[in-house]
């Protein structure tokens, strides 16, 4: 067998002998800078907008209890994937950890997880870029009605064609805007002589009553939880690049845990910036909340930025969930959880063509939706349905990250990093995911049931007519050590 | 007036660019054996070289 890597460019084989003795693979070409692109790009959306939902809830010190409470949840799934998939260099993340360490049925929920749970980012970062698009052409004086299917089906294809052709060029893409868009909230932060709390900023109202402060009481707060998952829902994108990092023992951990800390910081900054500026009672409502800050502050180039920032988060996030679904489901179909023909990789591009191709259309259906039954309201309803899925998946990390220790002990397998503290970091995950859980059922629990009646039905499905394919054998092909006590 | 024509252009590079994948699509399955598209297996680092087993990022 021959390893074709990055930068092999094949002659195009004629169909017949010879082929088969070659094996494709994704290319190996990214570095912690894009993983950190990757894993950031697709979260900073979260801060220009969304995460300010947890004020309409909680009040402006709800939603810092949200921000510091799911930071909590998010810091524990950053260490654990960092060091499970510091030993997985294989595409799928989650799923091919669910696979190893658990089984198929755990393993086609999980792989079910991550795609719905990007292709539901996906669609409703399309639906607000279409949005943005709608408020420049109104603000350029344009007083008619903006056809926004035309921009959803742009943003969304013009995105899978650059991940279609390549994944270097995608997640550079993604490092350098994602970048621009964080630089943003650090200038807006200064530009408000963020260091100096008082000169331009007024937190005397806010503190001086628990009625500004926390006007739901602590149930507010508990409610807030939710929204939390604004601020960082995502980074555990950055293992589905794990097989196409030089090292994925190096480049994983690198880039999710400073990914975090950049999320951290951002989240801070934000919830600091817009609490200090605007109401409460307004804020809870913004569309886009840094941009208002921004505006607020009457300095033209801080609006300028923060628009800029705002609709390249969105595109970052975007693009980054096109490549992560695609992952998720290219691993599936390589496994034969779902037909192999989703296994396929492009033999110039060396990208899972067939499975990003296939996902265009769902992500334009979810993004349209909200459009043509006229419903604004149904975009929450789509960012629920990726939220409760990736919540979903975290309450798998737990089980997952117990196993691995127990059957691969420290020692026995070389991990490119390990986490300190176990189990503390899956206990607190297992916690307060089981609450934000809870929180977003009260919001929204026919959604959660709905979901939960469609993952038992695939489920079922998967375990009559699909599991006689899986391959057993090849499935797991990763010199591995073998497991303790087998 | 320029927002229609941003539409219309939208529709037009939209249309362009799902044919060009399309038909590349279509094309690069026609020209290779499905078995060799498909032979991808999970990913391997230099971490597991035997040579590199003991310490590193172990604790």
């Amino acid at each position: 067998m021959t390893d074709i890597q990055a930068g092999d460019r094949p002659a195009a084989p004629a169909v017949g002998e010879g082929q088969a003795r070659e094996r494709l693979a994704l290319s190996k070409v990214l570095g912690p800078l894009h993983i950190w692109g990757l894993g950031v790009g697709i979260v900073l959306v979260g801060e220009y907008m969304g995460w300010n939902f947890a004020v309409a809830k909680g009040g402006m010190f709800g939603a810092l209890i949200a921000l510091l409470v799911v930071g909590i949840l998010y810091t524990c799934v950053a260490m654990i994937d960092s060091e499970v998939t510091s030993t997985v260099a294989a595409a799928g993340g989650q799923y091919t950890q669910a696979k190893h360490m658990i089984g198929p049925l755990m393993a086609f929920n999980v792989g079910l997880f991550l795609v719905l749970e990007y292709t539901m980012l996906e669609a409703a970062d399309a639906n607000v870029m279409s949005y943005l698009a709608t408020t420049v052409a109104g603000h350029l004086g344009y007083t008619g009605n903006v056809n926004q299917y035309a921009f959803i089906v742009l943003a969304i294809m013009v995105l899978a064609f650059l991940n279609y052709r390549g994944v270097l060029a995608t997640l550079s893409v993604n490092f350098i805007i994602t970048g621009v868009a964080f630089v943003a909230i650090i200038v807006l932060f200064f530009g408000m002589e963020g260091m100096t709390p008082g000169a331009q900023m007024h937190f005397n109202g806010l503190a001086s009553s628990t009625d500004n402060g926390l006007p739901y009481g602590w149930l507010g707060a508990f409610a807030a939880l939710q929204f939390g998952m604004w601020y960082y829902l995502g980074i555990e994108g950055t293992c589905q690049a794990a097989e196409e990092c030089r090292s994925a023992a190096r480049s994983i951990p690198l880039g999710t845990m400073t990914g975090i800390i950049t999320l951290l910081i951002a989240a801070i900054i934000t919830w600091y910036v817009c609490a200090g500026t605007l109401p409460w009672q307004y804020l809870g409502v913004a569309i886009t909340p840094l941009f208002d800050t921004a505006l607020v502050t009457g300095t033209k180039y801080l609006a300028v930025l923060l628009a800029l920032g705002t609709i390249l988060a969105t595109l970052a996030s975007a693009n980054g969930c096109i490549n992560d679904a695609s992952r998720a489901w290219f691993s599936m179909g390589r496994d034969n959880f779902l037909p192999t023909w989703f296994g396929a990789i492009h033999p110039r591009y060396r990208t899972p063509f067939r499975s990003i191709l296939f996902l265009i259309p769902l992500g334009i259906s979810f993004a349209v939706l909200p459009v043509l039954l006229n419903k604004p309201e149904l975009l929450s309803t789509v960012i629920t349905f990726s939220i409760l899925s990736a919540l979903l998946m975290y309450s798998f990390m737990v089980p997952n990250m117990y196993r691995f220790r127990k059957l691969w002990p420290i020692g026995t397998l070389h991990r490119g990093y390990t986490h300190p503290f176990h189990p503390l970091p899956a206990l607190s995950l297992a916690l307060i995911a089981a609450l934000v859980m809870f929180a977003t059922f009260l919001g929204y629990g026919t959604t959660l049931l709905t979901l939960v009646a469609f993952y038992l039905l695939a489920s079922v499905w998967f375990v009559l007519f699909r599991y006689k394919y899986v391959r057993r054998g090849r499935q797991f092909t990763m010199p591995w050590p073998r497991p303790k006590g087998y | 007036m320029i927002v229609d024509i941003l539409e219309i252009a939208a529709w037009v590079i939209s249309a362009g660019l799902g044919g060009w994948m399309l038909f590349d699509a279509i094309g690069v399955s026609r020209s290779y054996d499905e078995e060799f598209l498909t032979t991808s297996v999970e990913g391997t680092d230099e971490l597991f070289d035997p040579s590199l087993a003991t310490g590193g990022g172990d604790r």
